[in-house]
């Protein structure tokens, strides 16, 4: 029986290390995509939404509106 | 010991999961403190104590840097910038007070997320997890549709539209939930159960879980015009920071999810992926926090590589939901009056809120209660502290009265109010009444003495008020004019126990009492035959009636008429009731006016024919205006 040395054609723990890396990669850009979308619903919304009677900031005083309340 | 430590922590997180829809049910008696908390600092316990025994921490570096950079570099952050700014370089107190405060918020979820993620490595516990959510919120939905039939105690309501929810701290988070739980029960149902029997199952969690959500929503489908998005509230930077790292780690874990589902493996990602989005959609819109530590921590468990083995929590584990399921059932009966989370405790709020001057939600809240459990008293007692604050003594008075009744449905939910609140009222309502223009003017502290059955206070009171009258009534008809005086005193003090009392009273301290209190005393016309006389007509709102009494010698006649809603506006002023005056018909009349918008509208007319029947008219004009507080009363001598 002819002697038939073992080399394997592929590196198989490169080859794991790569896909990982690929999964990765691309768990990385869907989540990217998910958060900038999340991101800029959330900023659009805030935006959207009407300003707390508590974060809005008091009206001036004005010379002409003290003149026309007294 | 790592295996029981894994087997407790597993079996916590299943008690979590069960525990997590029940809201106020799952607070201690009596303390207020969710056990589940409690549950989820013991996980967090196990966590901290299992990483160093094991050597290993199971979340992966993308899970765990958004959480240890605000856990590390906020605090350090925070700590400088406000040594910086005070330039003392000492304790840094601030930072301490910072940390306790927001500890209940984002380090107290993100903590809980890390140890869900390291000790939910089985995928069939994780499903478990989420049946178990999932037959819970069922359980909720169906206290909730009890609730909206009156049958249990609401747990959380609004005034305006009357849509309520048991077990919840929030409408909103009860829709939140029962939403999640719709999609996960219709998801398993159809998707993932393999034996008819547990799809039935999950097939009547969804309807159950679907009736829930249309009894919470159909009460507010006529308001849907008027809904608009929650208010804006501004964040500092540091919330800014800590809300996009909770993004990233959702987007993160919906990442991993997403990626399994692209490979084909089996399991629930699909419904995993929903569930964020969810979340994700309910906090963009203002009406969710962005993600519980447990529900994110379980989902992306599910997503790790290594998390395929068996569940640890065997069958008889199960048992230990048992005292759980106790607690609740004894909550759902019981409610503590002072806890300020549980809004059953409708009056634990109350004073903080009077006092900070929000009258008006406490009589909204107060309401609520009110028409849903008339049986109620301490509703009543915080409406007459409403009415105080509004300065409406008589309104006052009638609510107090209603607040001390002998309550007939021993079942109430709060207990009446004691003997120290009703004193207090009392000296509230009297230091109110002196402090009127005209003091003597007022019965109002009067009529609730009376109502408090302290009739002898009471009556010393009105004997060192009454002044005596000059006399101004013929010999031959003091009785009469007697009679009729003394009940008149009794229908305005609503008080027949001091009937007898009254009877010793020389005539003219009568007259001279009622002309203390603004009644107008005259002499009827010539015209009008003598044996009708005397005769008196009352005219007095509660904050639900309109009242129209005449008490008269040949004898009188009541006419009341509820207000389809409370009578809010209150007028300080006191109607007039015009002069007998002849009625086509040869009887008398006598209206009473009171001006609505421009002109003046008569409220009540009273007729009287010749034959002494007495007829009452009220009118509806005040379902849009406002009432009198003080009775308008005038009394005719012969």
């Amino acid at each position: 029986m002819a002697y038939t040395p073992c080399v394997p054609e592929r590196d198989e723990g490169k080859g794991i290390m790569r896909d990982a890396i690929e999964r990765l990669r691309l768990e990385r850009k869907i989540a990217l995509l998910i958060f900038v979308v999340l991101a800029a619903l959330a900023a659009l919304m805030n935006m959207l939404r009407p300003a707390s009677e508590r974060v809005r900031p008091p009206e001036p005083e004005t010379p002409a509106a003290t003149e026309a309340a007294a | 010991m790592k295996p029981r430590l894994e087997s407790l922590a597993q079996l916590l997180l299943l008690l979590c999961a069960f525990l997590a829809p029940w809201g106020v049910y799952e607070q201690v008696p009596g303390v207020g403190l969710p056990v589940s908390d409690c549950l989820r600092l013991l996980l967090i316990l196990l966590f901290l104590a299992h990483v160093p025994v094991s050597r290993t921490l199971r979340v992966p570096f993308e899970f765990a840097w958004p959480i240890a950079l605000p856990a590390i570099a906020g605090p350090l952050l925070y700590l400088g910038i406000e040594l910086v700014a005070s330039r003392e370089y000492s304790l840094p107190i601030p930072m301490l007070v910072w940390l306790l405060e927001t500890s209940r918020a984002i380090p107290a979820g993100l903590l809980t997320f890390l140890a869900v993620v390291h000790f939910a490595r089985s995928r069939e516990l994780i499903v478990q997890c989420l049946r178990l959510w999932c037959l819970s919120t069922a359980c909720v939905a169906v206290l909730s549709i009890g609730a909206s039939l009156g049958a249990v105690v609401p747990t959380a309501f609004s005034a305006s539209s009357g849509a309520v929810v048991a077990g919840q701290r929030s409408l909103s988070s009860g829709g939140r939930e029962f939403v999640c739980a719709l999609v996960a029960a219709v998801y398993f149902a159809s998707f993932y159960e393999r034996t008819l029997r547990r799809r039935a199952l999950f097939v009547a969690c969804a309807a159950l879980l679907a009736a829930g959500l249309a009894a919470l929503l159909l009460p507010s489908v006529p308001r849907i015009a008027s809904w608009r998005l929650p208010d804006a509230v501004s964040h500092t930077w540091v919330q800014v920071i800590c809300i996009g790292l909770v993004y990233w780690l959702m987007a993160r874990v919906a990442a991993k999810v997403e990626v399994n589902r692209r490979e084909g493996e089996p399991g629930i990602h699909v419904l995993l992926l929903i569930l964020l989005g969810l979340k994700a959609v309910a906090h963009v819109a203002g009406i969710g926090r962005p993600c519980a530590g447990l529900q994110l921590g379980l989902i992306a468990a599910y997503a790790l590589p290594d998390s395929k083995e068996p569940s640890r929590v065997s069958g008889w584990h199960r048992l230990a939901v048992l005292p759980f399921l106790l607690l609740i059932a004894f909550n759902i009966g019981y409610v503590h009056p002072g806890i300020v989370t549980d809004a059953r405790s409708y009056a634990a709020l109350a004073p903080h809120l009077i006092y900070d001057g929000h009258v008006q939600r406490v009589e909204s809240r107060m309401e609520f209660f009110a028409q849903r459990y008339p049986a109620e008293r301490q509703t009543h007692f915080w409406l007459g502290h409403v009415e105080l604050a509004r300065e409406c003594p008589y309104r006052a008075a009638c609510e107090f009265a209603e607040a001390v009744k002998p309550p007939e449905d021993l079942r109430l939910i709060l207990p009446p109010p004691t003997a120290e609140e009703r004193d207090e009222f009392l000296a509230k309502l009297r230091d109110h009444c002196s402090a009127r223009p005209e003091p003597a003017s007022c019965y109002a502290h009067e009529q609730a003495l009376l109502a408090a059955g302290k009739q002898r206070q009471a009556l010393n009171l009105l004997e060192m008020r009454g002044t005596t009258s000059p006399p101004r009534t013929p010999s031959n008809v003091r009785q009469r004019v007697h009679t009729v005086a003394a009940g008149l005193v009794v229908e305005l003090l609503r008080a027949r126990e001091i009937e007898k009392d009254l009877q010793a009273w020389d005539l003219d301290r009568l007259l001279g009492l009622l002309e203390v209190w603004g009644c107008v005393v005259q002499r009827a016309p010539e015209t009008v035959p003598r044996r009708l006389l005397p005769l008196a007509c009352v005219a007095r709102h509660g904050p639900h009636t309109q009242e129209v009494l005449v008490v008269g010698a040949l004898g009188g006649a009541h006419a009341r008429r509820a207000t389809s809603s409370r009578i809010e506006g209150v007028s300080l002023a006191t109607g007039q009731w015009s002069g007998l005056e002849p009625a086509g018909s040869g009887g008398w009349r006598t209206t009473l006016s009171w001006p609505v918008g421009e002109g003046e509208t008569p409220l009540a007319t009273v007729h009287i024919d010749v034959d002494g029947d007495i007829e009452v008219d009220l009118a509806d004009a005040l379902e849009s205006g406002d009432a009198p507080d003080a009775p308008a009363v005038r009394l005719w001598l012969p």
